[in-house]
């Protein structure tokens, strides 16, 4: 393999500014739904909203919420609405997510198309600088405490909003909908900004201002209960405290931030400082605290984040901090359970950070790469070009032919660069194989554009035109181009998967769009399936939300994977026929065995011979245990001759009886679709008979090699390379790139019985040792001596790896899942087993890895020849990051 | 003035013996060679009826142990390994000092707990004597089967007397086991139990040891593993405290292994206090142990109420596993001590980086003192609470006011370059430096210490010497002095100290990579005749790191290095107004040779014995002549500050030497000039004639001497052959002049007869270098005596491995005509000085564990003063009776609030200087605009209120 280690690809990262679990606390997430209803939304400074999902300790990012031009995101907040009885089972409220930006308004975002939801709420205030929800109906730590609940009181959850001339408002959310209900403060004349505000229990609120205090208001009445000053600001800066954090604990007390770097707490009841600490060296910017209140992060500008625990009633101390980013700390977000505890901070490097609450002596953070998991780049091997695309630009790299004679010489050049008019970010972009056009997508349209050699011109810079199109598409997620060019698929907004026809003029090669978009149906899942498989969630139509999409490798056959895990597939049936009419739509199938089909009841369309069907197998694809993140067609082996296409389609022609004839010839050959899901679960599975391959029944998913197993980045896309007999897999995430063969069989690893399973756990914790800190200071083991003897301890079999999160119910649901799948049963014995150890030095690879690379935006191809494929990896490492100057401690110096 | 020097020199040359016919210079190889000089063995002394006097020793490190104040804070007490000093924090001045026996050590010490006019002294072969210090009587001897290291004493609960906690090491022949041992101390019976607690099976040795609450509990550690010795049944009621099973079956034992390097500890005991302590105290226990410690990395850790959760960790498995401490990470570079304050709100520690932090627990609020200029060592908190007590790596102790950290008292000790040859037990971690030291060889270690006599004040040694000396940190190679120490050497006080070059006493002692920044190193130090000028001369290479870059080859690493030294001649002048040396002259590599770039070392500096001028010679082959000018611009006089004439000095002659062939191809384009290796000068005793000899790597001409007219740079003539190599130093006493070489050769110049020549037995396995190092001629003209020193080995181990602990010199003292030495002795360590006492007849031995000797001539009026030799002085008898009523107080059961309010009166009581705070007179002062302040009289009585009244500190 040939690998352009290229690091000119200029992807600004964005930096976090705001972080919000959909749930704090076990008892918080809906019993039905459980760990999956748990979403933490990160807010970035480009307007993009992303949607992570914890799910057993492994960090995915599902889907990104594209925001546009100057809509930074300053803050977030999740509600739920209230759980509703439904024929005996309690279904878990709907999720609802808001922000805010520089504007006073409050955005509430439509999960299940990721587009703002249009509404004004009224209210004539002034721009909104924080944001917090109720604390939900039923939750221990937040009842209001002085007054009983009141008959017919609202049981929702509220908003509100701080803005910067110091009111607050409250935001109504029962019906359904953002309304204001009313201002809690009005603007003073002090101009004093509400920087932060906190919910102390359902009716009081805390919000900490630019002038050095924090009031404390009652929602009901919207009376100020007290104010509390923190006095002055230490001399030689400005002379008001901004108290940029408020955060009240479970019992009440309540914790404050502010610019000169203190935290301070007070009683609940009192209002009354308790204490006051040195936190850090510069502002501190976040405060989180765990379940039971017993400890609180704080993070701030001077990259730290610090840890205070108290002991039952005793006096807070600052234990620690960890220096876990490169710059300033902007937002903190912590959920404590019984499976997972974890606490994310995000700042201006961009990472997303998680580190466990439990066992935080004990591990170390987990860094997440702020490249988006889905990779925003393309390649059109034969032009050696490579598309890359954020926010509203698009650029296009060439590759130089590596010769010997120039070595030296900078592998790639920039030959264009487009920026899109209007504000929207670019959803998905693409380029032809040939890279002879773009298109690219953004919430409001999808945008054609002709790419064309400039004549004259020594760069190869390239000429770049418009193309119009006869019917806009506006509003799509993602794109994807079929290999031949021919089929743009789309996928909208609303989860529908819709596919265009390009058509290339010979003669000028220029691009034409056929002005018909062909829906195509996806199969409806029933909610008793839903039930039975993925549990009730609050987050609704979400979960179908389509996350990736792939066409074979002959673009006959179209597969789209959706967050819930199920996966939908479409074949191409007739061939194409260019004197065919470009659109011949059928209203009504005419073939008698099509009719108990439901799905094709609705009008075909049938474009230049051809049409898309459902595969009559998609039904039979079982339900994955987590979403696919990775869906790819196994290469065809060169030893399978393609059958010789008829030119068109011969047997058709209109009749009387039949207008509209349509081909049904359905594609021939192996589609081996290979998935790879979230929880790096890998699959193989036969589209057309709809059941899983023999090489996927051997090669179970828990033969994988450990190397794999043990990686927590997510994979982000795969190459493939065929050399003889082997069938390379080339998969990479941000930080590793692996190979597989997958003409091979994986040695079976050593499987425990379901009464080890907590033991497995915790050896795979052994063998990662990498991933486990050392705790500090003391060992945990003692060795006790009485009386000359020394007492054994016993042995301690503890510690849930809060972090990897390995929860006990989802794992029994990821093991049953597994055995849905055994559908031709298993067929792995002793004897393969014994084949395997057999292997000799002389056998091909069958697995390697590297670490090499670091923060890889996207490894794209430049073509594949049986010697050789060809990739560049586009690495985007953080120190490249154009970040602004952050704080310097007294003791440290700039690097370089 | 200038006329009278002139004249002084012009009889001197008069008064010249010897050079009246100046002979032909005949240069004849193999002029004089053994055949006819006699050059024997060093005969024997004999020892008795030696007609000269060797004083005890005096000076020494202070011990790497945590001072200890009396209980009423009015003396402190401070070890070398000789004895405990006693030193009052009023004056710093030493009171007693308490000697060990001369052939043991003291190596640790704890005052006693039942008598406050007590103190326990332990020994590393094993006594523990215990010492009545107000009268300096010895009262007990209690012998120990096994060395001991440390040394804590305690009074257990319901007994009267002290119980003496101590890590003792067993040697076996696995190796050394260390012990917990308890002993009871019993008055009545007049009789010591003593009992081994707890056994230690590894082979780290135990390091620290703190035992809390009435023994209830111990805290041990060794550099890896902490060992918490507990009261399991929380203060059995029964009375057989004293049976030893008993007593030792008190104990459950908890080994915790840490997974830092502890480099320091400390744990206290607090009693309970909230109420729902109280309430739950019946399963808690009454008191909670906070234990903190810190590590080689520069962290520390905290752990509160320790114990506590150490059994509730064992039982409760659910606990998350580690005791979460809580970190605080400061220090650059290990932690050396680490102390909690008495009312344990603060946790106090002192790093190897200079810079006490004092954290405040509650607010997590940082206060540092930095730039101490030397490691701290070690830290104790005042019985009060009033001051700390900071033992500094420059062999100097500090009492440092707890509110202001202003220094109180001050207690430097001599300063001398030290090597310990023991290895030191603490952990440290490898740095940059470390991993790039020079040597593999630990005699590397061993270095000179510039030094000299103050011919105006001749009990005064002027001393080069470092900023820190740390024995932990292991690099082969002394430290850098860029200090000047005066010490007095016959009542063993130090004087003053000020800096001679470039140093990092207020600046970032670290590099930007991490590297140790280093100071220049003065290699040389003269004093005029009158004692009004001094000279010196440092050097300063950059670390190999820094110009690692420049070279394409690693070995062409030190060649870069010396091109880029940095040599300077320095002429201070001595400010009586200041007490200090003022600098007048600095003058750049003053020896840079024209040809070779890399040849730029100052060799040798001496100082006319008569009149104001200096004399220096180096590896570009020259000698210069340094003399004072008064500064004239335009014809004018320049005037300094005071209005008398500016001095400069200059260089009135340089003479050129012999030039050493050049070795290989003289046809080459650039042949390799060779620069000689070392080079040394001598006045002779009436400053006539200065004599000089260069030597080179190449024994082209072995021992050409060539004397000059000091006065005109002449040179009379040269004299091939007087030495044969290996050259150290020559002297000139009276007609004879004396070559230190491979052997020591006295010749008569006006004769040019040899005297008589001694082989020195130098041990072959030390290089070159190090012999030279560690090898002295140091000349007496009062006494017309010479002393060389020279390194030597343990008798049985001449030609086996040794190592640096079996090194010593002897230092033999001759009367240049005759060949019988005077007087031969051996010291503990070889030498880092020998030093001549002008205006008296003795010597000066300093040696490489800071302690020195003078050798005098027993008819000689001097000696040591009675201080330095231990004279017990008359102290008032100490009867702290305020203490005494203290510690009856502490017998109560109930240690509550009462007893820190009698701490604030004694405090009061005993406070005789006030502190008074800045703010407090700035509440005073600055109280508004100038126009609105009070009368001037009232501000003059709050100002004498502030004053008088008892201070609020």
């Amino acid at each position: 393999m040939d690998v352009h280690r290229c690091r000119f690809v200029p992807y600004p990262g964005s930096a976090i500014n705001a972080l919000a679990f959909s749930a704090s606390t076990d008892e918080e997430l809906a019993k039905k739904g459980g760990y999956a209803n748990l979403k933490l939304a990160v807010g970035r400074e480009n307007g993009d909203i992303e949607i992570w999902s914890p799910l057993k300790g492994v960090w995915t990012q599902e889907t990104i919420f594209r925001g546009g031009r100057g809509r930074s995101v300053e803050g977030l907040a999740w509600t739920q609405e209230s759980d509703t009885d439904h024929e005996g089972k309690v279904i878990p409220g709907q999720l609802r997510l808001y922000s805010i930006g520089y504007s006073s308004t409050v955005t509430e975002w439509d999960l299940a198309t990721g587009l703002p939801i249009a509404r004004r709420p009224g209210g004539n205030h002034s721009e909104v600088w924080c944001l917090t929800a109720q604390p939900r109906w039923g939750n221990k730590h937040f009842k209001s405490k002085d007054s009983k609940p009141r008959d017919g009181e609202w049981k929702g959850q509220n908003l509100v909003a701080g803005c910067a001339d110091g009111t607050l408002v409250l935001l109504s959310t029962a019906d359904n909908d953002l309304l204001f209900s009313k201002f809690i403060t009005r603007p003073t004349g002090q101009k004093a900004r509400a920087l932060s505000v906190s919910y102390k229990d359902r009716d009081i609120v805390v919000a900490g201002f630019a002038n050095s205090c924090f009031r404390v208001f009652d929602t009901r009445t919207s009376a100020i209960i007290r104010t509390v000053s923190l006095g002055a600001a230490p001399k030689g800066g400005p002379r008001n405290l901004l108290v940029w954090t408020v955060k009240c604990l479970p019992n009440g007390d309540i914790v404050t931030g502010d610019s000169a770097g203190e935290v301070r707490f007070f009683d609940g009841q009192q209002y009354s400082q308790t204490q006051r600490m040195k936190g850090h060296d510069a502002d501190v910017l976040d405060i989180g605290c765990n379940a039971d209140g017993s400890k609180v992060f704080t993070a701030g500008m001077d990259c730290k984040t610090v840890l205070f625990t108290r002991p039952k009633k005793g006096r807070w101390t600052k234990v620690s901090h960890k220096r876990t980013h490169e710059h300033d700390i902007k937002a903190l977000a912590s959920f404590e359970g019984d499976h997972l505890s974890v606490l994310a901070s995000g700042g201006v490097d961009t990472n997303l950070t998680v580190q466990p609450i439990r066992d935080y002596w004990e591990a170390h953070p987990h860094i997440m790469s702020t490249l988006p998991q889905l990779p925003q780049t393309a390649s059109a091997p034969s032009a050696r070009l490579i598309l890359s695309y954020w926010n509203q630009e698009i650029s296009l790299h060439r590759m130089k032919r590596q010769s010997a004679k120039a070595v030296d010489e900078k592998g790639g050049s920039l030959v264009a660069r487009i920026g899109l008019h209007g504000d929207e970010n670019i959803t998905s972009a693409t380029i032809s194989p040939t890279g002879n056009f773009i298109i690219a997508a953004t919430a409001a349209e999808v945008r054609f554009f002709q790419l064309s050699r400039r004549t004259n011109d020594a760069d190869g810079s390239l000429k770049i035109r418009k193309i119009e199109v006869d019917e806009p598409v506006d509003s799509v997620r993602q794109l994807h181009l079929s290999p031949d060019g021919k089929w743009l698929a789309l996928i909208t907004h609303t989860n529908n998967v819709e596919l265009l026809r390009l058509v290339v003029d010979d003669e000028k090669a220029r691009v034409r769009v056929i002005p018909k978009r062909v829906p195509l149906n996806r199969i409806t899942r029933t909610r008793a399936e839903d039930d039975r498989r993925h549990k009730v969630t609050g987050l609704r139509a979400y979960s179908r939300t389509v996350s990736r999409i792939q066409f074979s490798p002959d673009s006959k056959v179209l597969v789209a994977g959706d967050l819930s895990g199920h996966i939908d597939s479409w074949i191409l049936e007739g061939h194409e026929d260019l004197t065919a009419p470009e659109v011949d739509e059928s209203v009504r199938s005419d073939d008698s065995d099509d009719e108990d089909d439901k799905d094709n009841e609705d009008e075909t369309i049938v474009i230049l011979g051809q049409h898309w069907t459902s595969n009559p197998s998609t039904h039979l694809l079982p339900q994955l245990s987590s979403a696919p993140i990775l869906l790819t067609f196994r290469p065809p082996t060169p030893s399978v001759k393609p059958k010789s296409e008829p030119n068109g389609n011969p047997a058709v022609h209109p009749t009387r009886h039949n207008r509209h004839p349509i081909a049904h010839d359905t594609p021939q050959g192996l589609y081996h679709l290979i998935v790879l899901t979230a929880q790096h679960q890998l699959y193989e599975f036969d589209l057309l008979q709809g059941k899983l391959t023999e090489w996927s029944k051997i090669n179970d998913s828990r033969n994988l090699p450990e190397k794999f197993t043990q990686i927590k980045d997510r994979a982000m896309g795969c190459e493939w390379h065929t050399k003889g007999e082997s069938t390379r897999l080339w998969l990479y995430g941000s930080t590793w790139l692996f190979m597989f063969d997958l003409s091979q069989n994986f040695p079976e690893r050593p499987q425990e019985d379901e009464g080890s399973k907590r033991k497995r756990d915790d050896d795979n914790r052994g063998v990662n040792k990498r991933q486990k800190a050392m705790p500090v200071g003391l060992a945990p083991q003692t060795k006790k001596v009485v009386n000359g003897h020394i007492v054994k301890q016993e042995k301690e079999n503890h510690a849930l790896p809060y972090l990897n999160g390995t929860s006990g119910e989802n794992d029994e649901e990821g093991d049953s899942g597994d055995e849905d799948f055994d559908l031709g049963g298993r067929l792995r014995g002793r004897e393969l087993a014994v084949q395997q150890t057999k292997r000799s030095k002389n056998d091909p690879l069958l697995w390697w890895h590297t670490r090499i690379y670091r923060s890889i935006l996207g490894m794209v191809t430049l073509g594949s020849r049986p010697e050789c494929l060809e990739t560049v990896i586009i690495e985007r490492p953080i120190q490249d990051l154009a970040l602004p100057p952050r704080y310097m401690a007294a003791h440290e110096r700039p690097k370089n | 003035m200038r006329r009278q020097e002139k004249e002084a020199e012009k009889a001197a040359l008069d008064a010249t013996p010897q050079v009246e016919h100046p002979r032909q210079i005949t240069i004849k190889k193999g002029t004089h060679f053994d055949s006819d000089v006699d050059v024997k063995d060093v005969p024997e002394v004999p020892s008795r009826g030696s007609s000269w006097n060797i004083s005890r020793p005096a000076g020494g490190r202070f011990l790497d142990h945590d001072p200890v104040f009396s209980l009423g804070e009015k003396y402190l007490f401070l070890a070398t390994k000789r004895g405990v000093h006693v030193y009052s924090t009023a004056d710093s001045l030493l009171v007693r000092t308490l000697f060990a026996n001369p052939n043991d050590t003291v190596t640790s010490y704890a005052l006693s707990s039942t008598n406050p006019n007590h103190i326990y002294v332990a020994h590393s072969a094993g006594d523990i004597i215990l010492w009545d210090w107000t009268s300096g009587g010895e009262v007990l001897t209690i012998p120990s089967k096994w060395a001991i290291r440390a040394v804590t004493i305690a009074k257990v609960h319901r007994t009267e007397y002290d119980t003496i906690f101590t890590i003792e090491s067993e040697k076996t022949k696995n190796g050394v086991r260390d012990h917990i041992v308890a002993r009871h101390v019993l008055w009545k019976a007049a009789k010591t139990t003593e009992m081994s607690l707890y056994r230690w099976k590894r082979d780290d040795p135990l390091l620290f040891l703190k035992v809390l609450d009435g023994g209830n509990v111990i805290f041990a550690a060794s550099a890896k593993e902490l060992v918490v010795g507990s009261d399991g049944h929380h203060h059995g009621d029964s009375d057989d405290e004293l049976d030893p099973i008993k007593f030792k079956e008190r104990y459950t034992w908890r080994e915790q292994p840490s997974t830092v390097d502890i480099t320091c500890l400390d744990a206290e005991a607090r009693p309970r206090h909230t109420d729902q302590d109280v309430k739950r105290s019946d399963k808690l226990g009454q008191m909670k142990y906070n234990l903190v410690y810190g590590d080689a990395q520069g962290s520390t850790y905290i752990y509160e109420d320790i114990l506590h959760k150490m059994e509730q960790r064992e039982q409760n498995k659910k606990l998350e596993k580690s005791l979460k401490p809580r970190v605080d990470r400061w220090h650059r570079e290990a932690v050396s001590t680490v102390k909690w304050s008495l009312d344990s709100n603060y946790v106090i520690s002192g790093g190897k980086e200079t810079v006490l932090v004092l954290l405040q627990l509650e607010t997590g609020k940082r206060q540092n003192l930095p730039h101490l200029t030397s490691a701290i060592l070690s830290l104790t908190v005042s019985p009060k609470g009033t001051s700390y007590a900071v033992h500094l790596a420059d062999n100097s102790v500090m009492v440092l006011s707890t509110s202001e950290l202003q220094p109180k008292t001050n207690i430097p000790g001599i300063q001398s370059l030290f090597t310990s040859t023991t290895p030191s037990l603490l952990p440290q971690v490898p740095t940059i430096t470390s991993l790039c030291q020079v040597s593999d060889d630990p005699v590397d270690a061993f270095g000179r210490t510039p030094a000299v006599n103050n011919p105006h004040n001749p009990n005064h040694l002027l001393l080069a010497v470092p900023a820190s000396q740390d024995n932990s940190v292991d690099i082969n190679s002394p430290a850098p002095a860029p200090f000047l120490q005066t010490f007095d050497a016959f009542t063993g006080r130090h004087v003053t100290r000020q800096a001679l070059s470039r140093n990092l006493a207020i600046t970032a002692n670290i590099g930007p990579d991490l590297t140790k920044l280093k100071e220049p190193n003065v290699t040389h130090i003269q004093i005029s005749a009158n004692g009004q000028w001094l000279s010196t001369v440092e050097e300063w290479t950059p670390p190999a790191a820094d110009v690692d870059f420049t070279v394409y080859t690693k070995d062409k690493v030190v060649s870069e290095q010396k091109r880029r030294l940095e040599t300077y001649l320095k002429f201070w002048r001595w400010d009586q107004e200041s007490d200090q040396w003022v600098l007048e002259t600095r003058v750049d590599l003053p020896h840079q040779s024209p040809n070779n770039p890399v040849a730029n070392r100052v060799f040798d500096l001496v100082a006319h014995p008569r009149l104001t001028a200096f004399a220096t010679t180096g590896q570009d082959g020259v000698v210069r002549l340094w003399t004072p000018k008064t500064r004239l611009g335009d014809g004018t006089v320049i005037r300094g500050a005071k209005g008398e004439g500016a001095i400069s000095w200059r260089c009135s002659h340089s003479i050129e030497l012999e030039n050493i062939p050049a070795v290989g191809d003289a046809g080459l384009d650039f042949p390799a000039v060779p620069a000689p290796t070392k080079a040394k000068l001598a006045y002779s005793n009436d400053g006539s004639i200065l004599v000089a000899t260069q030597e080179s790597s190449k024994a082209y001409e072995a021992g050409l001497v060539h004397f000059f007219d000091a006065a005109t740079g002449t040179l009379k003539y040269s004299e091939p052959a007087m030495y044969l190599g290996g050259l150290i130093d020559i002297g000139f006493l009276g007609r004879y002049f004396i070559i230190l070489s491979d052997d020591l050769r006295v010749w008569d110049v006006v004769t040019n007869k040899l005297i008589y020549g001694f082989k020195l037995r130098i041990p072959h396995k030390l290089t070159p270098m190090q012999k030279t190092a560690m090898s002295y001629l140091a000349l007496n003209v009062s006494s017309n005596t010479f002393a060389i020193a020279v390194p030597k080995t343990n008798a049985g181990t001449a030609d086996m491995l040794w190592g640096p602990e079996d090194l010593f010199s002897t230092v033999t003292i001759f009367n240049p005509a005759r060949p019988d030495p005077i007087i031969s002795y051996d010291t503990a360590s070889p030498l880092t000085a020998l030093v001549s006492l002008t205006g008296t007849s003795g010597f000066v031995v300093l040696d490489a564990s800071a302690e020195y000797r003078i050798l005098s001539p027993k008819n000689s009026t001097m000696s040591l003063s009675s201080t330095v030799n231990g004279e017990p002085l008359q102290i008032e008898a100490v009867k702290e009776e305020e203490d005494i009523q203290m510690e009856e107080d502490d017998d109560d059961a109930v240690p509550g609030a009462e007893r820190g309010d009698d701490e604030d009166m004694v405090d009061l009581m005993n406070d005789e200087k006030r502190v008074v705070r800045p703010e407090q007179l700035a509440g005073i002062f600055d109280n508004g605009p100038s126009f609105a302040l009070p009368p001037v009289h009232e501000i003059f009585k709050s100002v004498v209120g502030l004053y008088g009244k008892k201070a609020t500190a």
